[in-house]
């Protein structure tokens, strides 16, 4: 990837950020099994072994996702990205966060080796954090939601088309947190953690659907930092129609079947390349 | 064979003699089979058969049931010793018979143990086939008798009558005669209803060879003995037995007076002539028969001989079908019979109702054509007044069968395979007195018997079923032209076009036409479509009749549950409930958009319709069927590789004769496997599946098919790649999809080419197959053999000519353009088939395309190696980029010492297992505790311990033991000198400034030990920035009880509390995950030390607080844990924090362990 000698630090950071996010992406729902592991392929990445998508909509679905945050990254208007997996009744019992602190005025420029070794410890604690997670239902559904610090003016670019504002449901007691790794480096702040229904949450089973006023109510128990939730609905919607809830109903539910053969034969001649 | 026919001679004809003879000359077939029968019957067969099956659990029970058998025989020997002293005019008659008495017998078992007793027999109380050698029963239900047959090991079962006489006579007298009769008569009747799969035009005949020569048996054994009628009944059965196939129709005993008429396509007849008793020099060939062949019957033998014949020579191929004659044979697994497949299907009541559609449509094909195209139009404009009728018998299986037992007519009956009234057999159907009592059609028999005791369960009669759906049909025929079944005993009748007669009337008319034939009642409601036709007869049952008018359909669905409604099952109901819809009234509220939009398109428009009473359908309008198929799922247990696929090759075989049924081939072939799962025991239902995992492979030709060699070959290979262990597998299915007419094909003139290509191997040897089958059929005794031999070499040579014929076609036909169409191109063949064939083939293929295919082939087998290379340089470059790596992780040197190949795999999954269990996971580490080092491959664990400090690991190690409330004795100001809080509270977060920070500084020169201790700590930690690293070496470090006396106490709480909280506020923006490692540090610390309990719980709101206000949430942790699994745990932990900040952590390490 060659990128333009002009460009800010901000800009390459943005870059690499989407880039890691990506895999990073692909690496927990790897994890989570949601998909039959025929699903992924090991690849390299910052010289560590990651999973890469091979079923070409879902390698698309997480690329376009984040790199359609990449201007708002740059800007620094994400706060968070979460990876959320939902029950059947759209209940999430499960979300992976990413907590982005980019500083805006870091000056001097970035090579991406200055954060590989940073990110790198990511993708490794990411991959043995099985244990940390609750085991998915059957039938779970998935997907890619990003917390802004602010709502973007409208902008035309197009990669940002495909984020729009929505709500999510939330849960109504906090949720347990559970951290799988921190960095704080100068430019860049990473944090990644689980969030988990509490108990009591599980008891009483009531799910607030937060929109309009709820969204701000919601807002301010996170705090004094203004953050409104956008959601990338395009995707999900355009998934939805060839293969409904990202195609993992008949893949989970046939391990083994018909589906998975046509995947494996589908993904047989893909090219062998690095991430 | 010379008792048996002594026997006939004895007795005329009679058919027990068929039963006799098929009986012994299969003994010694069902002998072998004994080992693997895993049926139970009573306590008796224990120790055998079962213990294959179930064997632990019986153990026991197995050897109490010896001992007491030993103790039985002990005593019946001491009575018999003691009587026949007492009476010495008893002569032992009985010696060396043994007989066990089964049920209720006049004269009483007991009367009959004496006579054995008297007479130097022995009696055995319960059942073994070792050392019974006669069962004694009066009367047996049918189900009994069956299960008799599939124990006694061929063990004659005699009337009681048999021992009094026999003492009368003061002799041992045959047995035979004393047969019991259930047994002789029991014949299965099923074969008729097989008859009309046979395909129109039948080549193959030889497939159907066993049903035919089970017509023959029938037949004859049905007719009277005179001898010309007996013969004459011989050749009709064999002309009727072609007819049948070919006409697909009729019951056996019909159309007696047909005369002889060969098939000059069918390449021979039989045109008996002679009336002779069997010697070979009265041989007569008969040289108007096309082939040479010649029927040899013999009927002053009566029929037993001729079917014995053909029976003999089918023993002597060794065909698995032999065994099929038997009307005794019923085995209940596919451990015990070689028929199973067809057996299971003959006895299937699903079966029955599946095939016969097919059946139907072959017998009234004019009429189904005849009008649905026409209806269209002028039923779409009068769509609103049709008049539609509904016609349903009531509880058919029932009724029908009840006919022949008049006394049972208000009694709770259901039908069933078997009536053992602990059985697990489901119910098929139930009459209206038993579903009085709860009983429905799914229930297991034991549960109906425990609702109505005195329920009468009878066996299913599919012959007469038969005759009454044909019955049925026919009346509904007569009074209307369009008439669209539904199943055997349910049709929708359109009367749109019987203006002037009132449907109402009709309908009655009709029903009671109905009763006066069959016997049998029948509903119906009359509606204005389908659906309301439907619910009216739903109303009306039983025995009645109902119309709704179109003005009041709303108020008949009002009420109406929703589940009443065709199409609702219980999710969608279940579903529907949620929403608090419960009858159609309810569901009408629902707009359509909003059903649409919560079931999907057709469902909500279905539910909308219905709701309304809207049903569009036409009547007529028979769904072509998509697939075909036949599927096991009871019974099937095997023994090994080869047994499976003897059944897979009789499943071919029923799955190709529907195919040919319904005049169907088919391109995709799905095979489905129920495969027990891991922890299923043996099923409820007896036989079951049980819990099974559905398994299913699939494969697509590129020519449709229905022969059954093709289907066998998919079969094959599909079931090579399920990869399964055979004795796991608990059902099997075969589904034949993408069906195209097979007369289209068929008559199309690349028919021969087709065949050629892709079945040549199996076309020749069928041909010759179907030719010799022919011909054993024909042959009357031994003696004829070398004739038969001339015959059969001469059809031999006849069908290599055909099938050199047809490959030459092939071949030849390469220029012509209509013959190369049928050659699919060279890339839609199968490779992997391809290359499987046998070489012949293979070369014979290869002509076809020029060549081309072994270049191919050899490309193919050549990229296969390229491939594996380059897979091979990938783990080159992998390993070298390792290398490349080397120069920062000391640690690999030694990982890629491993060899390269050989163990890869193993410890691949090795040190996965243990990367999982490797993390910071106390909850799963509590549980891993030393397993976790010991699932780590050698080398790795050995690279552990050295990165671990020696010393350090001891003191962890004695760490464990350490108890909580030793307080250590010092001497300190009391806690009112200092008042730490307010001291404390000016240092704010700045007590992690500096370096080293204030705090180490302050905790320094601070007399409290404890405080003194941490701050010693920081100089001894890693990386002494992370409060984690500080914690962790205290952890380690402490030698001695942390606890300070009470004086000092608040003090140090205080101080180590506020670097706590100062210590969250500088962290937890940005590194939330040290904090975490921190309070689970000192959550185990607190396990050890009071004084970190108090720290704990003082800072551990706070953290919460923090954390909530941040992240919106709580921080997870963990419960306490025990010491020992702390222990283990802090080394892990240690290790980790040790690794992920000086770099490269072990994972890494370990992940590229795996990847090379």
């Amino acid at each position: 990837m060659e990128r333009k000698d002009n460009q800010t630090p901000q800009g390459e950071i943005a870059r690499i950020l989407v880039e890691f996010l990506e895999v990073a992406i692909t690496s927990v729902v790897s994890l989570k099994g949601i998909y039959p592991p025929g699903a992924f392929e090991r690849r390299k990445y910052m010289n560590v072994v990651v999973q890469r998508a091979r079923h070409p909509q879902l390698r698309e679905y997480i690329h376009s996702a984040v790199s359609g945050l990449l201007p708002f990254v740059q800007k620094g208007l994400v706060e968070r990205v979460a990876v959320i997996f939902y029950n059947t009744d759209d209940i999430p019992i499960e979300r992976f966060i990413f907590k982005l602190t980019v500083n805006q005025s870091f000056g001097s420029n970035v090579e991406e080796s200055d954060l590989e070794f940073s990110l790198r410890s990511f993708l490794i604690k990411l991959s043995v954090s099985q244990t940390l997670t609750t085991v998915l239902p059957r039938d779970c559904r998935w997907e890619i939601t990003a917390y802004f610090r602010r709502l973007p003016e409208v902008s035309a670019s197009k990669d940002a088309e495909m984020w729009i504002p929505t709500d999510t449901k939330q849960w109504q007691q906090p949720p347990l947190i559970t951290p799988i790794k921190s960095m704080n480096s100068e430019p860049l702040g990473l944090q990644l953690y689980l969030e988990h229904p509490s108990p009591s949450e599980l008891l009483s089973g009531n799910m607030t659907k937060f929109g309009g006023t709820g969204n701000r109510m919601f807002l301010a128990k996170v705090g004094d930092q203004q953050c409104n939730q956008m959601f990338c609905t395009t995707h999900e919607n355009h998934l939805c129609e060839s293969t409904p809830r990202m195609g993992m109903m008949p893949l989970v539910g046939s391990k083994g079947g018909q589906n998975l053969n046509w995947i494996s034969k589908e993904l047989h001649h893909l090219p062998e390349t690095e991430y | 064979m010379s008792l048996d026919s002594s026997n006939s001679k004895q007795r005329s004809f009679n058919s027990t003699s068929s039963n006799n003879q098929s009986n012994t000359s299969n003994s010694k077939k069902r002998k072998s089979n004994q080992k693997t029968l895993g049926m139970a019957w009573g306590a008796n067969s224990l120790s055998g058969s079962r213990s294959s099956f179930r064997s632990s659990p019986f153990s026991d029970f197995g050897s109490y049931m010896e001992v007491k058998n030993r103790k039985l025989r002990n005593q019946f020997d001491a009575e018999a010793s003691n009587s026949s002293r007492s009476d010495s005019s008893a002569k032992p008659i009985f010696d060396g018979v043994s007989i066990f008495v089964d049920g209720y017998t006049i004269p009483s078992s007991q009367e009959l143990r004496q006579y054995m007793l008297n007479y130097g027999g022995r009696f055995e109380n319960y059942f073994s086939r070792h050392r019974v050698t006669h069962i004694i029963c009066s009367n047996l239900p049918d189900s009994k008798v069956k299960n008799l047959r599939s124990f006694s090991s061929g063990l004659p079962v005699v009337k009681p009558m048999w021992i009094l006489d026999s003492v009368a006579a003061n002799k041992l007298l045959s047995w035979v005669p004393y047969q019991l009769d259930q047994l002789a008569n029991n014949q299965p009747t099923l074969s008729a209803f097989f008859t009309p799969k046979t395909k129109p035009a039948d080549e193959g005949t030889f497939t159907h060879a066993i049903c035919e020569v089970k017509h023959e048996t029938e037949l004859l054994c049905l007719k009277d003995a005179s001898k010309d009628a007996s013969f004459s009944e011989a050749g009709n059965s064999l002309e009727w037995r072609k007819q049948a196939t070919e006409e697909h129709d009729k019951l056996m005993c019909e159309n007696p007076n047909r005369t002889v008429i060969d098939g000059p396509s069918n390449g021979y007849s039989e045109e008996p002539k002679e009336v002779e008793v069997v010697e070979p020099s009265n041989l007569q060939e008969d040289d108007e028969s096309l082939a040479n062949y010649r029927l040899q019957s013999c009927p002053e033998q009566s029929s037993v001989s001729v079917s014995s014949h053909c029976f003999d020579n089918r023993g002597i191929r060794g065909s698995p079908r032999s065994s099929f004659i038997g009307p005794s044979k019923q085995r209940h697994s596919t451990l015990g019979d070689p028929n199973f497949v067809e057996n299971y299907f003959k006895n299937s009541r699903l079966h029955f109702i599946g095939t016969w559609r097919n059946r139907y449509r072959n017998r009234f094909p004019s009429l189904l054509n005849g009008w649905t195209k026409s209806s269209h139009s002028d039923v779409s404009a009068g769509l609103q007044k049709t008049p539609i009728i509904h016609i349903d018998m009531d509880c058919f299986f029932v009724s029908v069968v009840i006919r022949s037992h008049p006394e049972l007519n208000d009694k709770p009956v259901a039908v069933c395979h078997s009536d053992n009234p602990k059985g697990t057999a489901e119910i098929s159907s139930a009459n209206y007195p038993a579903r009085k009592y709860g009983i429905k059609a799914g229930m297991f028999v034991r549960d109906a018997k425990g609702l109505c005791p005195q329920l009468a369960i009878l066996p299913y009669n599919f012959e007469a079923y038969e005759e009454v759906a044909d019955q049925f049909y026919n009346i509904l025929h007569k009074h209307c032209n369009r008439v669209q079944a539904v199943s055997c005993d349910e049709a929708f009748l359109d009367v749109t076009d019987l203006e002037g007669k009132d449907p109402q009337l009709l309908a009655s008319a009709i029903r009671k036409e109905i009763y006066e034939a069959t016997r049998c009642s029948a509903s119906a409601g009359i509606a204005k479509n389908m659906l309301m036709a439907r619910l009216a007869t739903s109303t009306a049952k039983p025995n009645g009749q109902c119309y709704i008018d179109p003005e009041k359909v709303d108020e008949y669905l009002d009420p109406l549950p929703i589940k009443a409604l065709p199409g609702i099952g219980h999710v969608l109901a279940e579903k529907l409930k949620n929403k608090n819809v419960q009858t159609c009234g309810q569901l009408r509220l629902i707009s359509k958009d909003s059903l649409q939009k919560d079931f999907g398109i057709k469902t909500g428009e279905m539910l909308w319709n219905y709701s309304r009473g809207v049903d569009n359908r036409l009547v007529g309008m028979i769904q072509e069927s998509k697939s075909v198929g036949a599927e096991v799922n009871w019974g099937v247990r095997f023994r090994d590789f080869q047994h499976a696929h003897n059944f897979l090759l009789d499943l071919c075989k029923e799955v190709s004769l529907r195919l040919q049924g319904c005049g169907v081939q088919g391109r995709t072939f799905t095979l489905k496997i129920k495969k027990r799962r891991k922890d299923a025991g043996e099923p409820a239902k007896f036989m079951g599946c049980g819990d099974c995992e559905n398994l299913s492979h699939s494969t697509t030709v590129p020519l449709a098919t229905d022969d059954v060699e093709v289907l066998q070959r998919i079969t094959k290979q599909l079931f090579g790649s399920f990869h399964i262990d055979v004795k796991d597998i608990r059902g099997v299915g075969l589904q034949v999809s993408r069906l195209e007419s097979a007369d289209i094909s068929r008559q199309a003139p690349e028919r021969n080419s087709l065949k050629s290509w892709l079945m040549s191997a199996s076309a020749s040897s069928k041909e010759q197959f179907d030719i010799n089958s022919r011909g054993k059929e024909c042959i009357g005794t031994d003696s004829e053999g070398k004739r038969m031999d001339v015959n059969s070499s001469l059809l031999h040579n006849a069908s290599v000519e055909n099938s050199v014929h047809g490959t030459n076609n092939a071949s030849n036909g390469g220029g012509c353009s209509k013959q190369n169409s049928s050659i699919p191109p060279l890339g839609h063949l199968d490779m992997g088939v391809v290359e499987s064939l046998p070489l012949e083939l293979l070369s014979e293929l290869n002509e076809i395309y020029g060549g081309k295919l072994v270049e191919m082939i050899t490309k193919r087998k050549l990229q296969v190696v390229e491939a594996e290379r380059s897979h091979n340089s990938d783990i080159v470059s992998l390993s070298r980029s390792v290398v490349e790596m080397k120069g920062e992780q000391p640690i690999l040197e030694e990982l890629r010492a491993v060899p390269d190949s050989g163990a890869r795999p193993n410890s691949v999954a090795i040190s996965t297992a243990g990367l999982e269990n490797n993390d910071l996971v106390p909850a799963s580490l509590s549980q891993v505790d030393t397993s976790v080092l010991q699932q780590l491959p050698e080398e790795l664990r050995a690279d552990i311990f050295e990165a671990l400090p020696a010393h350090r690991i001891q003191e962890i190690s004695a760490l464990g033991p350490k108890t909580d409330n030793v307080h250590h004795p010092m001497g300190i100001k009391s806690a009112a000198d200092n008042q730490p809080g307010s001291a404390s509270s000016g240092l704010s977060n700045n007590m992690w400034i500096g370096n080293p920070p204030l705090w180490v500084e302050k905790f320094n020169v601070s007399n409290l030990t404890t405080l003194k201790f941490v701050a010693d700590m920081y100089y001894k930690a890693n990386s002494p920035e992370s409060l984690s690293s500080i914690l962790q070496c205290t952890l380690a470090e402490s030698l001695h009880p942390l606890d300070a006396t009470s004086d000092a106490w608040n003090e140090a709480v205080h101080s180590f509390s506020e670097l706590l909280m100062n210590y969250i506020k500088l962290k937890i923006g940005v590194d939330i995950e040290e904090i975490y490692v921190c309070f689970r540090l000192l959550r185990r610390l607190s396990t050890k030390s009071e004084f970190f309990l108090e720290v704990y719980n003082l800072v551990f709101p706070h953290l919460q607080a923090s954390i909530d206000e941040n992240y919106g949430g709580t921080l997870n942790i963990p419960p306490h844990m025990g010491c020992a699994a702390s222990t283990i745990y802090s080394r892990f932990e240690l290790f980790e924090l040790e690794h992920q900040s000086s770099g490269f952590s072990i994972y890494s390490a370990v992940l590229v362990h795996i990847c090379r």
